[in-house]
């Protein structure tokens, strides 16, 4: 829905001109940011910790290192190793769907926690490719990505694309669910802000199953492109960013 | 010894009634005022439909009716009898010298005793620049103050603190929800049909209700009933027609208007924007009869509608439509009627079609309307207005539909709701100086059945109420005392105070920084209940120079209970339920108005200040403090300026300059996916950039000797070209990944617009 809203925009804003300027903006405390994942793929939960920085900063932020991160499958509990600055990984903990893992963090002093509950896998069909010139310069024809799966019957699905084109990875922080494809085949296409997707790109789509908290905190980052920005509604207690047990299924396909 | 007012008392009275009228199109004039030369401080104005009643004792009286842009016209009058006297009264030649208005018909503003009251006049803002060279009511009331304009690219203005949606739009009589055409750039309101508009900041007489800040008062021409006309204008985007005659001579006449734009025409040449859709067209239609001297009847109606669009693969359109039906009827000399029956619809349209999925979301509101007013000149001091306002609301919120194989079937239905309103209002002048009105409105609000409502708990659903099609669920009543005074304090300046508390049952949710067509209506619920606001108001008004020049300073105080915001990251269209989505909690704004006026001579103007504050406390916003509501400016200036050269040229001129909306800032950064985010601390603790712009134009008036009236109308809108912010983001340099950016989006600099207006 926001992307309409910005397709609104842009139509209308034909005159429009940018111009880049400075202001004085206030600057606020450090605070720890968790970047932390766990997926059933085999691959280890991953914990990344960060600080901000104030706005007029060179976008380096400064990894948190020496903390103490935990995660707990509710029998296990396994203490993450530091393997590069400021990113901590289990060795031998796997995702499970069904699990509820919680995250516990002591970093800087800051007692940081986080739940989230890895939901049932969905099996993603195909992509497919949609066409369209909407935003291109001399009407040129690209392409949008369309994920083809079946929504399981029960409501509550929801959903995180993540795309890359030749190496090129779309930052676009894309999120669904079945609030209205319930127990019906997906297929809506995935409007994203990345790169352009063009006649033999190679494109790798990854789609994840994530729970709601996960949903609430992308969409809310979302939405302050649209409306007066604040904070996103998160799972970590303590800290920013968010912690995602989620499923995986992977797709690379050439656009032909 | 009797006293002159006893001797007043004493004797028989009668009532001198009837209407007064534009000599040459038979409209009839709304406010014009009939004074007793005799008796100086007796005088009544017309009302709605150029109506007036005023009861005398027996005698003979010159009796002088005026009205601002025409001639006086007096009559003399030997009141023995009830009597029906009308006017017809001739529009003034164009003022070139200064020219002497009567000291009493001048002063209006001093003596009307309705505060935070402007009645605005076609022909003056007639002359004014604007956006495009279209004449707007609803740009020039922003001129006005307390009244904020919400910026380029963005429809709907603010009165006194509030919210867009709390402003009550009325054409003639219809409430309009959507008051804009493309975002803002152009109002619903084609001026050429407009007979008078006035906007009434707070402080409505009890027979206005249902929104908390303002109403605009829009009434339509009915048509000229003594020939045939067609008056239209061409312009660079946009073009209007308007054809008016007698259906039957001075019994019965017609109105048709209809206005275009073609921008999309011109987009059609680029490349880069040829599959983009971009128009609006409204249309306006009104009759009305004279059934016999004392009974007439009215139709009109309205549809407009706006369309964006690329191609076929992305449309959104969306539109009013109302019509209406009235029939007045003076019953005796000193009791008017008038019966209303009126229909509103606005409803909006998204359609994607895509090669694999085509879907659609949509919402409306749907009013049906019984309005019965009635209107008694008790006597020469007294008057009433008492009646009954009943509407049946069907509001559908926003429904996303599409292809059943690969949507599901939308579960969100059509609530239906009944708000009805009884309402009296006095308006008496106890003596030469003081003069007080005085109402009360009771309203009521019934949950109807046909859906189930759920009660939330700070997001969390806590209980749900069932009601069965045909049940009638919960009531919400409030009572709306309405209270105003207004002190001479000699013939120059007077002094006023008012009181007024009105509720507001329709909420408008709008999830976002701007205000969007696709922003759909609630009514209330069992979660949400009617804001109310409560506004205290008081004023200094003195003229100068024999009511040439008009001083004003007003203040107001206003306090709103539940307001109704959305919770961060709020998911409107799809989530079963938008009522989960609600945060509550309350509102203040106070601020003073000062207003300048130079009205007589070849030079006209006027200079608008205010200086405001409005913020809202909401629970789970910015950990429930107090903070700047978003439309939250603290001054707004604007200096208005016309000069009549001659017969043909005028030229006139607008300089507009207010600091900026509260907004909320990044505090700081950080990387969450690789991707730069931004932190935020206090809510709308920023602010944006002052706005400043000039615009200029001039007007030339073409022969009138023959049947064909021609003039022109050249206008450069943002003089001197100013980048105004219309928009600052905060985003990655997109040359420099270590770096992020401010950047700064502005929609217009120099635009000018050339309009040939005519008439035959």
């Amino acid at each position: 829905m926001k992307k309409i809203t910005l397709y609104i925009f842009s139509i209308i804003a034909l005159s429009a001109c940018t111009k880049v300027i400075n202001i004085d903006l206030n600057s606020s405390n450090e605070q720890i940011v968790v970047e932390a994942k766990i997926a059933d793929d085999a691959s280890p939960c991953t914990v990344k910790l960060s600080k901000t920085v104030n706005f007029s900063n060179p976008n380096m932020f400064p990894a948190v290192q020496g903390a103490v991160v935990k995660i707990s499958d509710g029998t296990t509990t396994e203490t993450l190793i530091e393997t590069a600055a400021g990113v901590y990984e289990t060795t031998s903990m796997l995702g499970v769907s069904g699990k509820t893992y919680s995250l516990s963090i002591v970093a800087e002093g800051k007692n940081i926690t986080a739940v989230s509950t890895m939901p049932a896998p969905v099996p993603l069909d195909t992509i497919l490719f949609l066409k369209s010139r909407f935003g291109n310069q001399n009407g040129e024809e690209t392409f949008i990505t369309v994920p083809r799966f079946q929504d399981p019957p029960t409501p509550g699905n929801n959903y995180r694309f993540i795309q890359t084109i030749n190496d090129s990875l779309d930052k676009t922080f894309s999120v669904d669910n079945d609030n209205v494809t319930n127990g019906l085949p997906y297929q809506r296409p995935n409007f994203t802000q990345g790169p352009k997707i063009r006649m033999g790109d190679s494109v790798h789509f990854e789609m994840q199953c994530i729970d709601r908290p996960i949903f609430d905190y992308f969409t809310s980052l979302n939405s302050n492109a649209t409306t007066t920005p604040s904070n996103p509604v998160t799972n970590i207690v303590g800290a920013l960013g968010y912690f995602s047990a989620h499923t995986v299924v992977r797709k690379s396909i050439q656009v032909k | 010894m009797f006293s002159f007012a006893s001797m007043l008392n004493a004797q028989e009275k009668f009532t001198l009634s009837g209407s007064v009228k534009d000599k040459t199109t038979g409209e009839e004039l709304i406010g014009a005022s009939i004074r007793v030369v005799e008796l100086p401080n007796v005088g009544i104005r017309t009302n709605e439909y150029g109506f007036y009643s005023l009861t005398l004792p027996k005698g003979k009286y010159a009796i002088k009716a005026s009205y601002i842009g025409f001639e006086e016209t007096i009559q003399t009058i030997n009141l023995d009898k009830n009597q029906k006297v009308n006017w017809e009264l001739s529009k003034k030649g164009r003022e070139i010298k200064e020219v002497k208005i009567s000291a009493k018909k001048a002063n209006e503003n001093l003596t009307q005793t309705t505060m935070g009251m402007e009645k605005i006049n076609m022909t003056e803002i007639a002359k004014l620049p604007v956006l495009f060279g279209e004449k707007d009511v609803l740009k020039t009331i922003q001129l006005l103050p307390g009244v904020k304009s919400a910026g380029e690219g963005n429809s709907g203005f603010f009165v006194r603190g509030g919210s867009a949606d709390q402003n009550l739009i009325l054409l003639d009589e219809a409430p309009v929800y959507n008051a804009s055409h493309l975002l803002g750039f152009f109002s619903t309101f084609n001026s050429d049909a407009i007979k008078d508009a006035t906007l009434i900041k707070g402080n409505t007489p009890a027979q206005y209700g249902g929104r908390l800040a303002s109403v605009l008062d829009v009434k339509m021409n009915e048509g000229n009933d003594k020939e045939y006309h067609v008056a239209g204008g061409i312009g660079l985007i946009s073009s209007r027609l308007s054809i008016e005659g007698p259906i039957q001579k001075e019994k019965s006449s017609f109105l048709i208007t209809g206005r275009r734009t073609y921008a999309d025409v011109f987009l059609k040449a680029s490349e880069k924007f040829k599959d983009n859709i971009l128009y609006f067209y409204d249309f306006n239609a009104k009759a009305n009869y004279r059934i016999n001297k004392n009974n007439r009847i009215y139709l009109s109606g309205y549809l407009g509608r706006d369309v964006l669009g690329l191609g076929n693969q992305f449309g959104i359109n969306w539109g009013n439509k109302t019509a209406t039906l009235r029939w007045n009827s003076i019953i005796n000399p000193k009791l008017f009627s008038n019966t209303s029956l009126i229909y509103s619809d606005y409803n909006y349209n998204i359609n994607i079609n895509g090669d694999s999925v085509s879907f659609n979301i949509n919402s409306q509101i749907q009013d049906y309307n019984f309005k019965q007013e009635f209107q008694y000149y008790a006597s020469a001091k007294s008057s009433w207005r008492f009646g009954f306002n009943g509407i049946h609301h069907t509001l559908t919120p926003s429904r996303f539909n599409g292809d059943e194989d690969v949507f599901n079937k939308s579960t969100r239905v059509g609530r239906s709701s009944l708000e009805n309103a009884l309402y009296v209002n006095n308006t008496y002048i106890v003596n030469t100086k003081l003069s007080v009105e005085g109402g009360l409105r009771l309203s009521a609000y019934t949950i109807l059945g046909g859906d189930t409502y759920n009660l939330y708990d700070k997001g969390v659903k806590k209980d749900s109420v069932v009601l069965a099609k045909g049940a009638i669920g919960k009531t919400y009543t409030n009572p709306e005392p309405r209270f105003s005074i207004s002190y001479q304090l000699n013939d120059k300046s007077s002094l006023k105070a008012g009181y007024a508390r009105n509720t507001q049952n329709l909420h408008l949710l709008s999830n976002s920084t701007t205000t969007n067509p696709t922003d759909s209506w609630i009514g209330n619920s069992y979660n949400i209940k009617p804001e109310i606001a409560d506004q205290m108001s008081a004023g200094y008004f003195r003229n100068f120079k024999d009511n040439s020049y008009e001083f004003s300073v007003e203040a107001y105080y206003k306090d709103m209970q539940n307001q109704v915001d959305f919770k961060n990251g709020a998911d409107i269209n799809t989530v079963p339920d938008v009522e989960s989505e609600l945060l509550f909690g309350v509102g203040r704004a106070y601020g003073l108005e000062l207003l300048f006026k130079k009205k007589t001579g070849k030079f006209t103007g006027w200079v608008s200040y205010t200086l405001s504050k409005t913020e809202r406390k909401i629970e789970g916003i910015n950990n429930n403090n107090w903070y700047n509501a978003k439309q939250d400016r603290r001054h707004d200036l604007a200096v208005i300026g016309t000069y009549q050269v001659n017969q043909k040229w005028s030229v006139a001129s607008n300089f507009v300059l207010y600091t900026g909306n509260a907004v909320t800032f990044p505090t700081g950064k950080y990387i969450v996916d690789s991707k730069t985010v931004f932190l935020y601390g206090e809510r709308n603790s920023n602010r944006m950039p002052i706005y400043h712009r000039l615009d200029f134009s001039v007007n030339y008036e073409g022969n009138n000797k023959k049947k064909w009236h021609g003039s022109w109308n050249f206008g450069l809108y943002n003089a001197y070209g100013r980048q105004n912010a219309y928009s600052i983001d905060f985003k990655d340099d997109p040359n420099d990944a270590s770096k992020t950016q401010v950047v700064k989006t502005s929609l217009f600099r120099w635009v000018p617009s050339i309009t040939y207006n005519f008439k035959f």
